[in-house]
């Protein structure tokens, strides 16, 4: 007894000592290290072990074989206890190594320590079974089998965050059938990897691609419950502020941003990360990172701003980020009525669907005679109100009388007014048009008062205004309202020198 | 009711324009279509306009092919190395496994046969015999690697066009006007004006509807005489009675569809209906004398004759009026150096200063009249040029050429859905072989298609038993180029 209370000793003081960090270095010493190795092995002999225990308990209950097995489930607990104590040292020191995840790691250590207490309370009353005679009195009988049944419970979660920790979170759902997966509230399996996002058009960058890389990649170890090297990652204010080595990235130069050659230093290196031993970045994860970072490391730049490049797009093809809804395109539209469609096409313009799929349409004026008479057009115009993206009214007989009822076509994108007797009366009616960006007047009988009323357009990025009457003044005034605008009054070549090589 | 009868209701069934209007929910292209043949009503669904699968960012495509393979050497690629290896043997290790349509033996390098500035804001090296271009070469996006699988001019400018260099698949125009339909019923969809003095080597099937039906051919228009051959009444025949008997031939041609229901007499009966609308519309529209004095000095132009120039103003009057495929052919650039006509300091200056000033005015012209950023403008030929010296007589010459060469080239594209003022791809220091950025023909046609609203691996046509497409299992939009 006194013996192996010695024995105990050394051992718990072995173990304590191993948990010392190096001094003066605040790292883990190699040899620690090197026993936290063998976590994985020695995890699996308790896990074993102690379900086989309450396997042959299980079985001793039948009349038959009542305490058959007792010498080996005392055996077995006993090698149970010892192993488990093993597996928990061996799994702090490599807890040491760090690049685990906080909160799962804290839960895995939770439950481990739980299996070694209920096995050890179970172990004891299986040797000493009147030992909860003294104080329990009712309870004496049910103690050990509930210590049992805790520790099995124990054993299985101690297990279920192991695998966590090691092969990642989706790692046991992964080839669950799609109508478990619905019922345990997980996406389905085509939608793993894909980004769900509620708003795309409204998402940045920063948010949709860049943080999830980061946040599956480097917080557990740069975040909020740990800052090696004084690092946060979590955060657009933390990474802008950098950490002891200061900032991880340099904005338009990923060559030069300390993130990035971590990222690709050889796994050899001390300074590679993430470490070894910790889930590490894919090639798509690290492509995105660099192109971010050279394309200005913005936190601010909304998806549908962006420009990818051929790789970047291919990657987030995969990631179903394909097509981003802006503008019209993000409004729930009702597809149009095809009855309606013909009744329009029946008054000589030709009627389009603008894409597959899509409720908007395009309109032309095919005969310049056609478009004269407003009243009988709007009529036919209004039922598919909602559906006009573009329109074009261009060379037609088209007047003020019939731009009064454009204003009414919320949706339109492209409007052609071109060679059309449309005025600064007509245009009177357009500033409304929210999702306008295109307009042509070119050939119209426009000045700048006309175009007072266009300064409210919120979308409009061109304007043609060749042969019309409005003056540089005019165009002056448009574009400080809309600096963005492309203002175009008509180009002709300048004369250059021929070439005179032939001659 | 006998069998027959039977069957014959049900096929009836498929093909009237209630049946037609009532399956076609998902298909609104089909509508507009019917909506569009007004005259010609139940035209059936090989007929009607697939639709683009995405907005589409052009909805006209003119094409300006410079038959014969321009050289790059003397208009885009900037060379000057190759300038300081001009006169020396070409080495042998260039020649290896390379095959040539007449260089033999071991040529000599010859220097680039211009003078280079760079030009806009974005510096593109332009020659100086392109001087009016280089005023536009901001709205321009050159591909400098483009690469094709053919050095002879036929197979070439086949596989540019119908994506295959053998007879029998549709051209691009056709697929463009089957994937879109028409913009204006009163003019072909597809429209071809030639110039140069040659028809291209691969003849009208560069501009035929394959497989696919007739009615998407390309229609061949003339400025010299005639706009289209056979279209004008015979004397004594007024407008009232030729509609009479086209009224009664497409009588008994829609008796004779309903009977055997072959879409070629649908496409017949389409094309009668369209020559009568021709021949008002055609003339109006190729009619370029009307075109104010500033615009025929602006292109340069030469009515009455048949000129690259006048094609271009076409062009521009063609995709104003609603025609979605204009395809501008210019032969003559076919330099070796072996006459005159066909030499570097020879034909091809003049081919430069018959194309540079239409070409820069047309792109301007478009632009005034908001249409570029709607139309697609391609310019290019089928293939490059060596930057050896061709001799193929090896006696002394003073014309200098250059042979055929498929490994690199250039072709540059502008206007609706692409990036002006950049250059995607680059060549090495002798415009031999693509350094970087390579593009082949299949890339290009995608591309186009891409810009057009098509995934050009989804507009197919069913033909003995499989779907064919233009890019046939190949092509990668280029999205370097897209705006």
């Amino acid at each position: 007894m006194k013996q192996s209370l010695f024995w105990l000793g050394v051992g718990l003081a072995f173990v304590v000592l191993m948990l010392v960090m190096v001094p003066g270095s605040g790292r883990p010493s190699d040899f620690s290290l090197f026993l936290g190795r063998f976590h994985p092995l020695v995890v699996h002999l308790p896990i074993g072990i102690l379900v086989v225990a309450v396997l042959l308990e299980a079985l001793s209950r039948m009349p038959s074989l009542r305490g058959r097995y007792d010498t080996g489930i005392l055996a077995l607990l006993y090698i149970g206890v010892w192993s488990s104590i093993l597996a928990v040292a061996a799994g702090l020191y490599l807890a040491q190594g760090g690049g685990y995840a906080a909160g799962q790691l804290a839960w895995h250590k939770r439950m481990g320590v739980l299996v070694v207490l209920f096995a050890s309370l179970a172990y004891l009353y299986k040797v000493w079974p009147g030992l909860s005679e003294r104080w329990l009195r009712h309870w004496e009988r049910r103690v050990y089998g509930i210590a049992l049944g805790v520790m099995l419970l124990a054993v299985t979660l101690t297990g279920h965050f192991g695998g966590v920790l090691t092969h990642g979170p989706d790692y046991l759902s992964r080839y669950l059938p799609d109508g478990l997966r619905q019922m345990a509230g997980l996406p389905k399996k085509a939608d793993i990897g894909r980004l769900q996002l509620e708003n795309p058009a409204e998402t940045t960058v920063y948010a949709a691609l860049i943080a999830p890389i980061l946040q599956s990649r480097c917080t557990a170890c740069h975040g909020p419950d740990a800052q090696r090297g004084g690092l946060r990652l979590d955060t657009p204010d933390f990474i802008t502020e950098g950490g002891d080595d200061g900032p991880p990235i340099v904005a338009g130069e990923a060559h030069e941003s300390a993130l990035i050659h971590r990222i690709w230093l050889p796994v050899s290196s001390d300074k590679k990360m993430p470490p070894l031993e910790s889930p590490q970045l894919s090639i798509a994860e690290a492509e995105l990172l660099r192109w971010w970072i050279d394309a200005g490391a913005s936190f601010e730049e909304l998806l549908p701003e962006v420009e990818w490049s051929p790789v970047t797009q291919t990657i987030v093809d995969h990631m179903g980020l394909g097509e981003i809804r802006t503008g019209i395109f993000a409004l729930d539209t009702v597809p149009p009525d095809s009855m309606d469609i013909v009744q329009l096409a029946g008054l000589g313009l030709a009627v389009t669907p603008l894409a597959e799929n899509e409720p908007y349409l395009q309109v032309r004026c095919v005969h310049p005679e056609t478009c004269t008479d407003a009243g009988g057009l709007q009529e036919a115009l209004r039922p598919l109100a909602r559906n006009i993206a573009w329109l074009d009214l261009g060379r037609s007989g088209a007047g003020d009388d019939l731009v009064e009822g454009i204003a009414d076509l919320p949706h339109v994108t492209r409007l052609h007014l071109q060679q059309t007797l449309v005025t600064d009366a007509g245009l009177a009616d357009l500033g409304d048009l929210e999702f306008l960006e295109y307009l042509n007047l070119y050939g119209t009988a426009v000045t700048d008062s006309g175009l007072i009323h266009l300064e409210t357009l919120p979308a409009l990025r061109s304007i043609y205004l060749w042969q019309t009457g409005v003056t540089d003044e005019g165009v002056r005034r448009l574009q400080t309202a809309i600096p963005d605008l492309y203002i175009n009054t008509g180009l002709s070549l300048t004369p250059v020198e021929p070439d005179t090589t032939g001659s | 009711m006998n069998l027959a009868k039977e069957a014959r209701d049900a096929y009836l069934g498929h093909v009237t324009r209630r049946h037609f209007l009532k399956s076609a929910g998902a298909g609104l292209g089909a509508l507009a279509f019917a909506s569009l043949g007004a005259g010609s009503a139940g035209l059936p669904d090989a007929h009607s306009p697939r639709g683009p699968h995405f907005a589409p960012r052009a909805r006209r495509v003119i094409f300006l092919h410079m038959a014969g393979g321009p050289s790059p050497l003397e208009l885009f690629d900037y060379k000057p190395e190759l300038a300081r290896l001009h006169g020396q043997d070409c080495p042998e290790s260039l020649l290896e496994g390379k095959r040539f349509a007449f260089i033999r033996g071991i040529p000599k390098m010859l220097g680039p046969q211009a003078a280079f500035q760079q030009h806009g804001e974005s510096g593109a090296w332009i020659s100086n015999h392109m001087p009016h271009l280089g005023q536009v070469a901001d709205k321009i996006a050159f591909l400098k690697a483009m690469h094709t699988d053919e050095f002879n001019h036929a197979p070439a400018q086949l596989l540019v066009h119908s994506g295959s260099p053998r007879l029998g698949r549709p051209s691009m125009g056709s697929w463009v006007t089957y994937g879109l339909g028409t913009e204006n019923e009163n003019l072909p969809a597809f429209v071809v004006l030639l110039s140069g003095g040659a028809a291209p080597d691969a003849g009208a099937s560069v501009y035929g509807s394959g497989f696919l039906p007739t009615v998407y051919q390309g229609v061949q228009c003339r400025t010299k005489g005639d706009p289209v051959l056979f279209l004008g009444d015979p004397d004594g025949v007024p407008r009232s009675l030729r509609r009479r008997s086209i009224d009664a031939i497409n009588a008994i041609n829609r008796q004779q569809h309903e009977e055997v229901g072959d879409p070629e007499i649908l496409t017949r009966i389409a094309q009668y209906e369209m020559a009568f609308r021709m021949q008002t519309s055609v003339p109006d529209a190729m009619e370029i004398r009307r075109e104010p004095a500033y615009i025929h000095e602006m292109y340069g132009t030469e009515p009455g004759e048949t000129a690259f120039s006048n094609n271009c103003l076409l062009a521009r009057r063609l995709v104003e009026r609603g025609v979605r495929f204009v395809q501008l052919f210019h032969w003559g650039w076919d330099s070796h150096g072996a006459g005159e006509s066909e030499a570097l300091n020879g034909g091809f200056l003049e081919r430069c200063q018959e194309t540079d000033r239409p070409v820069a005015a047309l792109l301007n012209d478009l632009e005034q009249r908001g249409l570029l950023e709607e139309t697609l403008v391609i310019w290019g030929g089928e293939f490059g040029r060596t930057p050896m010296l061709e001799n193929r007589s090896g006696s002394d010459n003073p014309f200098v050429g250059r042979d055929h060469h498929s490994d690199v080239y250039t072709m540059w594209m502008a206007g609706g859905g692409i990036k002006g003022g950049i250059t995607h791809g680059e060549t090495d220091e002798i415009g031999y072989s693509a350094v970087s950025g390579r593009v082949h023909v299949h890339d290009l046609q995608a591309t186009i298609l891409h810009v057009l609203g098509f995934d050009h691996e989804r507009l197919t046509y069913p033909f003995q038993g499989r779907d064919f497409r233009l890019t046939d299992v190949h092509g990668q939009v280029v999205r370097e180029v897209l705006a």
